[in-house]
């Protein structure tokens, strides 16, 4: 892994390059590439946090959190291929996304001006609040995790948080053959899983 | 689970499943409770997996530092600070000159609202301070007949970024990943030490070389980055060439040494294989001039 990330692009990726193109950015995204997250984070944060800070009764940190999580909720949305491409611009689609997350912390706004694009985008946002059913084990689930060896981590971090391809993991773990990508993967999710269940049982 | 089954599950979650999979799928879920207890430890484990992506994402991202505001906002802050004081300036000027008694028709009373111990205009001169002086800078600079050479060194040298998904500082890294680490969170100190204790094999890694190089840049020991530069420039078949090439003509630069700074740009610049870095020498070459 060490060899592939040092030797590929994914490795050493210049992001000073601003003149990139909402598309491009998405088609970055979509590969993986996780410099392209944060170029869209260096690129809007200052601009996210006085625009927070106007509308929200919200308090630095909130913003800055509200920032961190729609950027990553942005980037697992194109990963997951839920966004192919937008209708605005990426950064009112940001700037919505961290307002809606202001919203659930402070309920409502300073004052709502509504020739702002991302308020009125945040207007119509309809995401709905999923309820997190196994919010009390999500520090066992992490123990669980950490509980896998590095190896087994990295590869299913790759396959089901990045949704890499069989064949990807295979050039980026120089795997022989696929098969044994498969094989591998399956006794990483199973030790997962025997992980889990032996943390509930406890 | 047995692994005809973990392959059934996994493909359910990617939604790969057909109709008629699907069907069969949702029934056995009915039947099988040994199964379902299996589908349900499954998603607990994607989720597990999904929120620890998250979070080392969430977290990475937290760990960048503010970049700077850009020159242009810069300037204008100064310059809309510096209209709304000289405004004030104005409207108070006009108000004690409103104020003041004016005087008979040929002898008109002339209010002076500046103080006698201070120069006139000095607020918005102090207020654009940082731009002020680097006008001034430039100008002594062009009247000189060449460049400042410190400030186009600073101006152009950024460290060369380092992006990767490992080194999350979780406290299984191997010698090689704290050295990572380390750059990725621009402690060059660190880095440089880190460097000492990589295997010999690893020292000699031309990716690893412009790593040191830039932290030894970053920390202001230009010889020493010259000799690694130099070093990676010299292999053939390196994919650091341009790089190496870009840091070498800046460090160059930086000893004064231009026209070999400016032999390395000139390369850069007519060379179609470096993207990246032929329009920066293009650029950087133009202000040398």
């Amino acid at each position: 892994l060490l060899r592939f990330l040092l030797q590929k692009e994914l490795t050493y990726i210049s992001v000073k390059n601003s003149s990139l193109s909402d598309k491009e950015l998405i088609n970055a995204i979509q590969k993986g590439q996780i410099w392209a997250s944060e170029h869209l984070y260096d690129q809007h944060r200052r601009s996210f946090l006085s625009w927070g800070y106007s509308y929200f009764k919200a308090t630095p940190n909130d913003i800055e959190d509200a920032w961190q999580e729609a950027v990553v909720k942005f980037f697992e949305k194109v990963i997951s291929g839920e966004i192919i491409s937008l209708q605005c611009t990426i950064r009112t689609y940001l700037f919505a996304l961290g307002g809606h997350k202001l919203k659930q912390y402070y309920r409502k706004t300073k004052r709502i001006t509504w020739g702002d694009e991302a308020i009125k985008m945040l207007s119509k946002m309809s995401e709905p609040e999923i309820e997190d059913i196994w919010k009390e084990e999500r520090p066992l689930l992490r123990k669980a995790v950490e509980l896998l060896n590095p190896r087994c981590r990295d590869i299913l971090l790759l396959r089901i948080y990045e949704e890499r391809s069989i064949a990807e993991l295979q050039e980026i773990f120089k795997y022989a053959s696929k098969n044994a990508v498969s094989v591998t993967l399956h006794n990483c999710i199973e030790t997962l899983m025997e992980n889990i269940a032996k943390l509930t049982e406890q | 689970v047995n692994e005809q089954d973990l392959t059934l599950i996994e493909r359910h979650y990617r939604h790969e499943l057909d109709d008629a999979e699907r069907q069969s799928f949702e029934a056995r879920m009915a039947d099988d409770a040994e199964f379902k207890a299996s589908v349900l430890l499954y998603a607990k484990a994607a989720l597990a997996i999904r929120s620890y992506g998250h979070e080392q994402l969430k977290q990475r991202l937290g760990q960048r530092p503010m970049p700077e505001a850009s020159p242009t906002k810069r300037w204008y802050r100064h310059w809309r600070g510096g209209s709304v004081i000289a405004g004030l300036l104005l409207l108070a000027g006009w108000w004690l000159h409103m104020e003041q008694p004016t005087g008979d028709g040929d002898n008109p009373v002339i209010i002076d609202t500046i103080p006698a111990d201070q120069e006139p205009f000095n607020t918005p001169a102090a207020v654009l301070d940082t731009p002020y002086k680097q006008a001034q800078k430039d100008q002594t600079a062009q009247k000189a007949g060449k460049p400042d050479i410190d400030s186009l060194f600073a101006e152009s040298f950024e460290p060369y970024a380092y992006l990767s998904v490992l080194g999350s500082g979780n406290g299984d890294e191997t010698s090689l990943d704290t050295f990572l680490l380390f750059y990725r969170k621009r402690n060059y100190g660190a880095t440089i030490d880190a460097f000492d204790r990589l295997p010999d094999s690893l020292k000699r890694n031309d990716n690893n070389r412009l790593l040191l190089a830039n932290a030894l840049l970053s920390k202001g020991r230009t010889r020493e980055a010259v000799s690694y530069l130099q070093a990676i420039q010299k292999q053939s078949d390196t994919d650091f060439k341009s790089e190496a090439g870009w840091y070498l003509a800046l460090a160059q630069l930086k000893m004064g040494k231009v026209p070999d700074a400016k032999a390395l740009l000139n390369q850069l610049a007519a060379d179609p294989a470096s993207t990246e870095y032929r329009e920066k020498a293009k650029a950087l070459l133009e202000k040398l001039r």
